[in-house]
């Protein structure tokens, strides 16, 4: 089960919709196309899904152990 | 004051540091062009995120001292050069190209700095890069402090991120190599597009200590230079055991061209589809053209195959869920609104609701890709194969997330050699080799852990064949 955020998503719509400036050097190039930011983190965590999906079609023997090595 | 001639922004590391045993200029003098043309040519394509001359010129007239003296330290000594800024430099800022740290300064330095000032290289600057490395995600080039990374080579295109400003910058001449890094990417992509040479090394062999922390388990820091010959001489020095690097491998680099193995003695692993379906169609002539020299200069080539596993989901999602661990401060505090793309923060605030168990199944799908690479490279000593499937995108247009996921041949050969290589941890060396629609295109060779002195060979057998790597952008003169 995913974690729970500490914002709602109306905070967060409220929060994206504030306007970031940039310090850029050059002209800056033409900004993100606008999408509604609650949409931005829908689009993201479909994404993910859609990626764990993909991991979870390989086959994985229960003796495969994680790339992960701990050293005392 | 003796003038530093063009063709020296343009030359090798080996070559500026015989010109300066020679003494037609001082490491001061050096110093000074290269700030000079640092500070005037970098905004314009927004590569430079910080000048650091006072430092830089206290350095060099120190250098000179020793040059004097005959006390040579190797061909790096007197060298400017920049470093992206994701490292440390104290007492500077260190912004990891990203708003929400733009005024952040560390009381201590990056191991690699420290090392390359000890055989006298100048630190001349720092470069601009991608926000955070790009690791929530981005959609668009401008993901920046510092705006997009514009191509030395055209204006209207993207250098490639996430070490953007280390690309932009050894293309341009405005440094003799640069420091960048690389989770899934970072130093290969702007390197193919700028039409330089960098090296990808093997997970561990350099510290990183001083480092933005992106993926623990991925981040590697290594060099972008001129050519393969300049990346051994940076590499030799930047190698090595350290204590600070808790990933820190305890192995020594050393740069031993004269002790190379014959380059016809070598198995090279290829994958046709790679070069002649997977690429695009104006990069074709020349990606053949590159697989023909290798061809004539005696490699066996050898076809190859890559097990077929989802490399980019197993990438993605063990970057975003350890990106998501460093960065759960910045999302809980709401500073991740700051950052310039939305997708970064939208897609570091998702990061933080991946499931151990899915963080867990990527861990462990990672070690099939380790032994999928220890299978591949008992058979053949390195593999080669297209950076990138063509030229720079525009700068203007949102960002294709993969171009290798478009719809393709059923053998995917090694187009997915960017999220695997970078999963096994293995090196890999991107080679200027030809142009597509007058944008720079590169080739790819990777080997197994350690094996940076054969992809090195690989690399200078090539670029004695070729001249792409010594092709120059149409950049303005100081």
């Amino acid at each position: 089960m995913g974690m729970s955020l500490e914002m709602t998503r109306r905070q967060i719509a409220i929060a994206l919709a504030v306007p970031v400036a940039l310090t850029g050097q050059a002209a800056p190039p033409a900004a993100p196309p606008a999408a509604p930011p609650v949409d931005e983190l829908e689009a993201s965590r479909a994404q993910i899904r859609q990626n764990v999906e993909r991991l979870a079609k390989v086959e994985l023997s229960l003796t495969t152990e994680p790339a992960v090595h701990f050293r005392p | 004051m003796a003038a530093v001639p063009d063709d020296v922004f343009f030359a090798t590391t080996v070559e500026i540091n015989q010109r300066l045993k020679a003494r037609e200029f001082s490491v001061v003098e050096l110093t000074r062009a290269f700030s000079d043309r640092l500070e005037r040519l970098g905004p314009r394509y927004n590569a430079l995120a910080l000048s650091i001359r006072p430092q830089a010129l206290r350095a060099a007239k120190e250098v000179d001292g020793d040059m004097k003296r005959e006390r040579f330290r190797g061909p790096l000594q007197g060298i400017p050069f920049a470093v992206k800024d994701l490292l440390a430099y104290k007492g500077q800022p260190t912004t990891w190209g990203a708003k929400p740290y733009a005024g952040q300064v560390f009381d201590y330095t990056a191991e690699s700095l420290t090392r390359l000032a000890g055989t006298g290289a100048v630190l001349i600057g720092k470069l601009a890069m991608v926000e955070l490395a790009g690791g929530g995600g981005y959609r668009m080039a401008s993901a920046s402090l510092t705006g997009a990374g514009l191509n030395p080579w055209d204006k209207s295109r993207w250098s490639g991120g996430s070490s953007s400003g280390s690309g932009i910058a050894v293309a341009a001449g405005l440094v003799p190599y640069a420091l960048g890094s690389e989770t899934s990417g970072s130093i290969l992509w702007p390197s193919a597009y700028c039409g330089v040479t960098g090296l990808r090394p093997t997970y561990g062999l350099v510290s990183r200590h001083g480092a933005m922390p992106l993926s623990w388990s991925m981040d590697k820091i290594g060099p972008i230079c001129r050519s393969a010959d300049d990346c051994g001489h940076v590499l030799h020095v930047l190698a090595g055991k350290d204590g600070k690097d808790p990933a820190s491998a305890g192995k020594n680099f050393y740069y031993t061209p004269e002790y190379s193995r014959p380059f016809k003695d070598l198995k090279i692993g290829y994958a046709a589809a790679d070069f002649d379906q997977w690429v695009d169609a104006e990069a074709r002539p020349d990606f053949a053209k590159a697989l023909e020299t290798m061809r004539g200069l005696g490699a066996q080539l050898t076809p190859v195959k890559l097990l077929d596993l989802p490399y980019a989901a197993i990438a993605s999602t063990i970057i975003l869920a350890e990106a998501g661990s460093v960065f759960e401060p910045l999302v809980r505090s709401g500073d991740v609104d700051l950052l310039a793309d939305r997708k970064q923060a939208s897609g570091l605030r998702a990061a933080l609701e991946i499931p151990a168990k899915d963080y867990l199944r990527a861990m462990r799908l990672r070690t099939l890709v380790q032994q999928a690479f220890h299978e591949l490279f008992a058979a053949v000593d390195v593999v080669i194969t297209p950076t990138r499937p063509g030229g720079a995108p525009k700068v203007s247009q949102p960002l294709a997330a993969a171009p290798y996921d478009r719809e393709g041949p059923a053998e995917r050969g090694l187009t997915q050699h960017i999220p695997a290589g970078n999963l096994a941890g293995v090196p890999a060396l991107s080679l200027p080799c030809g142009f597509a629609a007058g944008l720079p295109i590169g080739m790819t060779v990777m080997g197994p852990p350690f094996s940076e002195n054969t992809l090195l060979l690989v690399g200078r057998e090539f670029q004695k064949a070729t001249d792409w790597h010594r092709r120059r952008p149409p950049v303005p003169a100081t």
